[in-house]
């Protein structure tokens, strides 16, 4: 790998260990309300995204990069989506966090801002499954 | 744009909404909470530590943190390179935020564990931050 190449993955570790740091932070002074709070950071992030308006979830999930998210399987009980890449999931890997934990609520978060505001309708996402290589993740249309 | 630069810009986003989470949170009070965080993450890091002086102590804490790198004269630490000053240049935080203040903390307390005594820090901020002990 050449010396630039390491440099900017020095970078990268290095922001990914600030994200860290203030999903850590958070949950050292308020507890589970961490959770919330990264899941409030995570629909901001939705709000400001420059993700093109979409009318469906199908058509929304074509444009959230860096996630890579597709449709596995449609149940009654709502969508199961895998998300094959997810930058979060790459920090908690890089950093040494727990999956699951409130960091993950930030992808929640702005999945749910995305995907209301696709379909006009209040949504949840419900994790079922967290991988190292993927992770299977229920939408839910309330 | 590499794929590099594009994976860097979208966790510092991350790192905005995070940041402005905290902010909202806590409003001025983030300041003295953030400080105390750092000190608590020190605490567990300075177990591990092996340095006994000032210097070694600032390389232990740039091998923690990467993209840190301080330097020790005169009884001042000067910040060479600071991740939060790049992230505040691109304005995903600011210089005295959050995430600041979480640095001022944990540098508090891993030279207190170092020098076996309470220091406080002056920070003079700038293009290169200027810590003075007390």
């Amino acid at each position: 790998m050449d010396e630039e190449k390491m440099r900017k993955m020095e970078e990268l570790k290095g922001r990914m260990a600030i994200l860290a740091i203030l999903s850590n932070a958070l949950e050292l002074l308020s507890g589970d309300w961490a959770r919330t709070i990264c899941f409030i950071a995570g629909k901001k992030l939705g709000e400001n995204s420059d993700v093109e308006n979409s009318s469906s979830i199908e058509e929304a999930i074509k444009n959230v990069e860096p996630w890579k998210i597709e449709i596995f399987e449609n149940k009654e009980d709502g969508q199961l989506i895998v998300f094959k890449e997810c930058p979060i999931r790459q920090t908690h890997y890089a950093v040494c966090t727990n999956q699951g934990g409130p960091l993950c609520q930030v992808t929640h978060g702005y999945f749910a801002q995305i995907f209301s505001k696709a379909i006009g309708k209040d949504v949840k996402i419900e994790l079922i499954h967290a991988g190292p290589n993927a992770c299977l993740k229920r939408v839910v249309v309330e | 744009m590499d794929e590099y630069d594009y994976a860097i810009e979208s966790v510092e986003k991350i790192i905005l909404s995070m940041d402005s989470a905290v902010k909202e949170m806590w409003s001025a009070g983030y300041t003295g909470m953030m400080v105390s965080v750092g000190r608590v993450f020190a605490g567990e890091e300075s177990k591990k530590s092996l340095a006994e002086d000032i210097p070694s102590v600032l390389k232990e804490i740039s091998e923690i943190f990467p993209g840190m790198e301080y330097e020790f004269e005169d009884g001042k630490i000067i910040v060479k390179k600071c991740i939060v000053r790049d992230l505040a240049n691109k304005g995903v935080t600011e210089m005295g935020g959050p995430l600041c203040m979480f640095m001022k903390g944990f540098l508090m307390k891993m030279i207190e564990t170092v020098e076996g005594t309470q220091r406080k820090l002056d920070i003079k901020m700038g293009e290169l931050c200027e810590i003075t002990l007390r």
